[in-house]
């Protein structure tokens, strides 16, 4: 690549800036007394010689930009301008945007558990063992009173459900009217609640299961005749 | 409108006059009630029907007839303190037993009134 490398030179004679573009190997240089003459000599031979560079110095000798010519597939000119030396070009500018993100979500990724562990489980555990070592320092009092268990033993919560039918008759209780409500849909509830006691009670799990199946179809059958949608089905029943 | 008024009095006391409609549920119902010497519930109606009344579709039955007048419900005495929905007895009203008498009447004449069409 060739470079093209303007200065600035003090000349104590006339005591004035001259601007100077040296270039080639060996160097050759002319001076100029103003930037722009001397940028424009740079500019129209870095054209002439692709592919090219002018580095522009400031005062100091510090290298202040720089200007890259190139051709490309079709021979147009083009240039860009570097101000410093580590600027970065578009691509090199999404890579590292990219990496520093991807860098930033694995940062995060390692420190948020961390961060929870520290901030919110250590102080439960700690806070929890405390707990436990006072419960434990209670002197028993009742018989059964090993059985109180702490908070750090406690794995097992009590499941409670309710009795079959419970939403079913919520649900109709919302539709019908009390009357029907009462006579059909309770009844029915009642029937269902005695048969699964009854087979629970005897241990006969699948056939609590059975009955839970036979009487969702005997309540849904109840709802469609006390609402009257069986008219309906057998309307359609007689078109066909 | 007096007359429309007077003419639907009297369909009104015709349809008094008329057998009330009876389905072959209701039949059943009215059937197992006035053979039975106590009140029956719900489930041992379907129970003792032999398939022919369904746990899904007595109690509607039982409703329309108690809306009738055909029967009569009453929730269970409870001796000791319960929870939960207490069952309903039924029984047969004294206007079922006679709609049951007449139907069975009916059945009777109907049948000997085929047998004479078919002899």
């Amino acid at each position: 690549m060739n470079e093209f490398e303007i200065h600035v030179e003090y000349d104590p004679k006339q005591d004035y800036n001259n601007w100077k573009v040296s270039y080639g190997d060996p160097v050759e240089c002319f001076r100029v007394w103003k930037k722009h003459t001397a940028l424009h000599y740079a500019k129209n031979a870095a054209r002439e010689n692709l592919p090219s560079r002018i580095i522009i110095h400031d005062q100091n000798g510090n290298v202040e930009k720089y200007i890259e010519y190139r051709s490309d597939s079709e021979n147009n000119i083009i240039y860009r301008i570097k101000r410093h030396l580590f600027e970065l070009t578009s691509s090199e500018l999404i890579f590292s945007v990219f990496g520093s993100i991807v860098l930033i979500i694995i940062l995060l990724l390692l420190l948020v558990p961390w961060v929870i562990w520290t901030c919110l489980c250590c102080p439960l555990i700690k806070l929890n063992r405390y707990l436990s070592e006072r419960i434990n320092a209670i002197p028993p009092l009742y018989k059964n009173f090993n059985k109180v268990r702490s908070i750090h033993h406690a794995t097992h919560k009590t499941h409670l459900s309710k009795a079959p039918g419970t939403y079913l008759l919520a649900f109709v209780d919302f539709l019908f009217s009390p009357k029907t409500v009462e006579l059909t849909f309770k009844q029915i509830v009642r029937d269902w609640r005695g048969e699964y006691f009854e087979a629970l009670k005897q241990g006969r799990t699948w056939k609590a299961q059975w009955i839970m199946v036979r009487y969702r179809f005997s309540f849904a059958c109840a709802f469609i005749k006390a609402s009257g949608l069986n008219f309906v089905f057998s309307f359609f029943k007689q078109s066909k | 409108m007096p007359n429309s008024k007077n003419n639907k009095e009297q369909s009104d006391k015709a349809d008094d006059n008329l057998l009330p409609s009876l389905s072959r549920k209701e039949y059943l119902i009215l059937e197992m009630l006035i053979e039975s010497i106590r009140e029956l519930y719900g489930l041992e109606m379907v129970e003792a029907s032999g398939g022919n009344l369904k746990r899904g579709t007595i109690y509607v039955t039982l409703q329309r007839m108690q809306e009738k007048g055909l029967i009569d419900s009453k929730p269970e005495p409870r001796t000791a303190p319960e929870i939960g929905i207490p069952r309903r007895l039924y029984s047969v009203t004294g206007y079922g037993a006679r709609v049951y008498k007449a139907y069975c009447a009916a059945r009777a004449v109907l049948a000997s009134e085929l047998a004479t069409i078919g002899g």
